[in-house]
């Protein structure tokens, strides 16, 4: 248990009484212990640094503010985008994207996500990662074929069939030695399938959590 | 004091490090204080979602372009915005949910959903997890104590309930909101679709049909739901409808309809013995905000 040249951080439990209470001998654990917790929580554990939601209004035609819905594009589009400090320590950027699409010809979505410079200033260029290492998500979803005769699918019927998606980038060392404030934040979203006649795929996200992690 | 109940301080703090300086003893009491220090912070809770929406006010439900407002499905409970997955603290066993919400006319119930707080189709008022819309006057803040897996990912899913309280569609602005249908007219029902041989009248005489230059207000996403009768019988439970418009000038009217539970489409075959049709709405709801915190207890 006892281990002086590495940090052990990969749980934090409570500590009962049991480790310290007029138990001499076994000090060492209520020490260890604490001392693992503060590794745990300086390390580890996802923390929020952005939430985008969408409006959803089904009520008459009041819904301007909804995101509109993406048909097929061959190219990235952003879903959300920020300007946020990464804490010390962060190691990974992650995002949780709750979305939907109809495809007719079974296309699949790919999300990244990615961080600008560390100059304090929003890049132009956001500093994306390659397609190798983006975390795709695959999401298949054959839809039905008259909702996707209107040009304004019905929110409905996006939301009958809700995926959730992730991705993440690993940042690079310079941001986990030192707090970068003014970070430019991008999430894009793009289809597979390089048919550019492929009209009728359809892409709408609901809501976007962004946060990060310290993974050691 | 039991030696196996958890003891945490209040508050995280600095403790003297001259009680704990080099060479020095340690008691149990200062080992207390390092472990309850430590327990505090284990315990320290964070903000998982902050999910804002407009929270314009001034006007109709109708005219709150980027609010989260829907109107109440008519059977059970139905899904309100998209799940909302998030990361928290390894542990945690439990989040706080806060909503910030308005409810039309009636009382309103919103089920939190989670990985370790299953869908429900049975919750009621006052089940964990269920959280009240009561006054119909002003918006309300309202909370739940929501279960969530002990891993460090969740989502959350809300639904909506309500009451029986429906008024039938303004035909002003939506077109016919009843009629009768007569035996033997053609007429096909799927899972989620309708499809109707008007005759006479055209379908376009009855209900208004999209108009993607202008937009106007038809039954297509209006949070309105059909519901078919006859001789006191209902053919089909109520449903929502999706969109509808007319194919191709033949005078067959079209609607297709969601339905209202997060269950597979079920196929439905009727027979048309005549009867009659309407067309009503639900009460509706806003919500401006939805919050989650992890929860500070021990587990």
């Amino acid at each position: 248990m006892t281990q002086f040249d590495g940090v052990e951080y990969s749980t934090c439990q409570l500590i009962p009484p049991a480790h310290y209470h007029a138990k001499a001998s076994l000090a060492g654990d209520a020490l260890q212990a604490a001392m693992q917790g503060a590794y745990y929580f300086a390390r580890h554990s996802g923390r929020m640094l952005l939430c985008q939601p969408y409006g959803w209004n089904n009520i008459g035609a009041g819904r301007y503010a909804q995101r509109a819905v993406q048909t097929y594009n061959a190219n990235y589009w952003r879903i959300a985008e920020g300007f946020i400090d990464v804490p010390p320590y962060a190691t990974h950027i992650v995002a949780l994207i709750s979305f939907a699409m109809l495809s007719q010809d079974e296309h699949s979505v790919l999300h990244r996500i990615a961080v600008g410079s560390d100059t304090g200033q929003p890049s132009s260029t956001p500093v994306a990662p390659s397609d190798e290492t983006m975390v795709a998500a695959f999401q298949k979803y054959k839809g039905d074929p008259r909702s996707q005769l209107k040009t304004r699918p019905d929110p409905s019927v996006f939301f009958a069939n809700p995926k959730i998606a992730s991705c993440e980038i690993e940042l690079d060392t310079e941001y986990t030695e030192t707090s970068n404030a003014g970070v430019e934040l991008v999430v894009e979203a793009k289809f597979t399938k390089e048919e550019a006649s492929s009209n009728f795929s359809c892409y709408r996200p609901g809501f976007i959590w962004v946060g990060y992690e310290c993974r050691g | 004091m039991s030696i196996y109940s958890f003891e945490r301080f209040n508050h995280f703090g600095w403790l003297d490090s001259a009680a704990f300086a080099d060479g020095k003893s340690l008691d149990a009491f200062k080992l207390g204080c390092i472990a309850w220090n430590h327990n505090a912070l284990r315990d320290e809770r964070e903000p998982v979602l902050s999910v804002p929406f407009d929270a314009y006010q001034d006007g109709s439900f109708v005219d709150a372009y980027g609010a989260l407002q829907m109107r109440h499905s008519f059977a059970g409970w139905s899904p309100v915005y998209w799940p909302m997955p998030f990361m928290k603290r390894p542990h945690c066993g439990k989040i706080d949910v806060r909503i910030y919400g308005l409810s039309e006319s009636v009382r309103a119930h919103i089920q939190c959903v989670t990985a370790a707080s299953p869908f429900n189709p049975n919750a009621k008022e006052g089940d964990a997890g269920v959280i009240s819309l009561l006054n119909a006057a002003t918006a309300e803040y309202v909370s739940a104590e929501v279960k969530v897996a002990r891993g460090s990912i969740e989502q959350l899913s809300l639904f909506s309930r309500i009451s029986i309280q429906e008024s039938l569609g303004d035909d002003g602005t939506y077109g016919r909101n009843a009629g009768t249908i007569g035996p033997g007219t053609d007429f096909k029902v799927g899972g989620d679709y309708l499809m109707w041989n008007f005759g006479s009248p055209a379908p376009a005489d009855v209900w208004r049909f999209n108009n993607e230059a202008s937009y106007t207000s038809t039954y297509s996403r209006s949070g309105h739901s059909i519901v078919f009768q006859t001789d006191g019988g209902l053919y089909l439970p109520p449903k929502r409808i999706e969109d509808i418009w007319e194919i191709g000038g033949q005078g067959v009217g079209y609607i297709s309809w969601r339905n209202q539970e997060p269950l597979a489409a079920e196929e439905i075959e009727m027979l048309n013995r005549g009867g009659t049709w309407s067309i009503h709405a639900q009460s509706a709801f806003r919500i401006s905000s939805i919050c989650a915190y992890e929860s500070r207890e021990i587990i």
